[in-house]
């Protein structure tokens, strides 16, 4: 692996997941490099250590699983350096696009409450420059300004993903981890969701996308990691992955969802 | 718009409330053992002889139909009249607006150091669960829920008045004395107020909000502000709840501290079979429930989008 580049944002060194009670391993020995701008898609069936792996990156695993080995994120450490070092990383360096849109802000607050707080503290700004910075990252997003002041239950599921993307474009994010960002979402808005993380890529922020979705993948990966019980069953260019794929388990999967891939293409119209 | 209605509706639904609260209230009494007039003529130290019954049942009214008596109780209820009381003829309102007051302030001191002890005591077990500081307050907690309040004040009178002389024994001359009152009335209530809180805290931490908060990077206080804020929201109506609860619950306290409040008034009330004081302390309570539970509701909604729009769709 091309571990020593001076354009890497993001290495994992064997990376182990335990359970800290039943001792089950829950990821075992990932190693992965990732470059500035580059999106490497995460793929696996559910269960497969997935969302762990890309909890451990940004250094939010549960407190009963242990992780053993090194990530290093902008050459932070996020599994061992001190919670406040890892904290200012989180947000500017990496940060998140959460499945469970519907839940993923404080239903008490409005969002533009919320992205104001975070902009805030993120960007350290004022609060009449965070007020205008939240309008312009909703613009961004095709969002109203309207949206500023709705609440959380008010809002679509695909209008809060997009929310989170705003976040993110407003943070610069070196990476950003979408989890499972379409699975949610009808057609219509998972196409639109996946438009806008085409564009944060042409952008230059990295992306890892961590998807059952093999089309959404494919449309957006350059390089994919296959998990299978929490083993790196494979991992290369995002073109051997689907046409080329040397392991079972990933002829399996390609298999599977060949069918759910051209169905998805069929209806998205496909972007050469 | 939607909360304005809401608001209303829910102040209108009160007055059903409270009618039934009257209506029981008078009812059970009613139901009570005993001739009233019986009562009226004891404890004026006479012989209650036919005519005398009969006389005094005139003079009280009870000669008259159940749905009679109760009309005109309520009709004067409401214009503040709550009858006399049998044993020395004194207004029941006035000795009632007397009493009030010092359980008020009883029950309100103790609502303060309820907050006070529960609040932190929720935080340290929620944020440090499964720590040494969390067992150690559980257990604490656990062993104060087991005390009888009449036992947890006894103890603390001897401790404090009796043995190191620090407190006053009892009455209320100075504001020392609510000390002892107001921590043996709160004890119950902080324990069963530490769990809800420490509980609703729990949960609001698992929320998938809060992951994203982190992920985003967002201040440890910050945080952990989103996080009271939201358990608040589900223990607010319970910790509005305990108001009336203690209001109500001052008896046991009141008679130990020999303290001039409402529970002492009703307590002797009761030994005197004085039924307008039971009656009135009766309809005061349930109000007070009605009152608090309302209130409390419209607090919660007001607190909560999503009770705001709820009359909206």
């Amino acid at each position: 692996m091309d571990a020593h580049r001076t354009d890497e944002l993001l290495r994992l060194e064997h990376v182990v997941i335990t359970d800290r009670d039943s001792g089950n391993v829950l990821a075992d020995d990932v190693s992965l490099s990732l470059r500035q701008g580059q999106c490497l898609g995460i793929v696996g069936e559910s269960g497969s250590g997935k969302t762990l792996l890309c909890r451990a990156i940004m250094g939010l695993l549960p407190a009963s699983l242990r992780a053993d080995g090194h990530i290093f994120l902008e050459g932070t450490d996020m599994l061992h350096a001190p919670a406040p070092l890892v904290r200012r990383v989180r947000g500017l360096g990496i940060s998140a696009i959460l499945q469970q849109a519907m839940t993923a802000f404080d239903p008490l607050y409005t969002i533009g409450a919320q992205l104001r707080e975070i902009f805030r503290e993120k960007l350290s700004l004022t609060p009449g420059q965070a007020d205008m910075e939240a309008a312009a990252a909703l613009r961004g997003v095709n969002l109203p300004e309207s949206v500023l002041q709705s609440y959380p239950h008010q809002l679509s599921g695909g209008m809060l993903q997009r929310c989170m993307i705003a976040v993110s474009l407003a943070l610069r994010s070196r990476l950003v981890i979408a989890d499972e960002p379409t699975t949610a979402l009808d057609a219509h808005n998972q196409y639109a969701v996946l438009e806008r993380l085409a564009r944060m890529r042409r952008h230059g922020t990295a992306l890892i996308l961590v998807s059952h979705d093999l089309g959404a993948v494919q449309m957006l990966a350059d390089r994919v990691m296959v998990l299978c019980k929490g083993i790196c069953v494979e991992e290369g260019s995002a073109a051997d992955i689907f046409h080329a794929p040397r392991h079972d388990y990933t002829r399996h999967l390609v298999r599977t969802r060949l069918a759910l891939t051209r169905a998805f293409e069929r209806l998205v119209g496909r972007q050469a | 718009m939607g909360m304005l209605t809401y608001v209303l509706s829910r102040l209108a639904g009160l007055i059903p409330v409270l009618l039934a609260v009257s209506f029981v209230s008078f009812l059970l009494i009613q139901l009570s053992p005993g001739d009233p007039a019986e009562v009226v003529i004891r404890v004026n130290a006479l012989t209650p002889t036919p005519e005398l019954l009969a006389e005094t049942r005139t003079q009280l009214g009870l000669d008259k139909p159940f749905l009679a008596r109760y009309l005109h109780w309520l009709t004067h209820a409401l214009q503040g009249d709550l009858g006399t009381r049998h044993i020395d003829g004194k207004p029941v309102a006035e000795e009632m607006a007397r009493a009030l007051p010092p359980t008020l302030l009883l029950a309100g001191t103790a609502a303060v150091v309820i907050l006070l002890c529960s609040i932190p005591a929720a935080l340290i077990s929620a944020f440090f669960e499964g720590s040494l500081p969390d067992v150690v307050l559980r257990t604490l907690l656990f062993v104060s829920t087991s005390f009888p309040t009449f036992w947890a004040g006894l103890l603390l009178l001897w401790l404090f008045s009796v043995h190191w002389d620090l407190l006053p024994l009892s009455g209320l001359e100075e504001p020392r004395s609510l000390i002892l009152p107001s921590i043996t009335l709160a004890l119950p209530y902080i324990s069963t107020y530490t769990r809800l809180l420490r509980g609703s805290l729990l949960e609001a931490k698992q929320q998938n909000f809060v992951l994203y908060e982190k992920t985003c990077g967002l201040r440890v206080t910050t945080i952990l502000r989103h996080i009271f804020r939201n358990s608040l929201q589900t223990s607010l109506t319970g910790l509005g709840m305990s108001l009336p609860r203690l209001i109500a619950g001052t008896f046991v306290v009141e008679c130990l501290f020999a303290w001039p409040g409402l529970g002492r008034l009703c307590v002797s009330a009761i030994f005197n079979r004085d039924l307008p004081v039971i009656q009135a302390y009766i309809l005061l309570m349930g109000i007070l429930f009605a009152l608090f539970k309302a209130f409390m509701e419209i607090c919660a909604a007001l607190a909560d989008p999503r009770m705001r729009d709820r009359g909206k769709k």
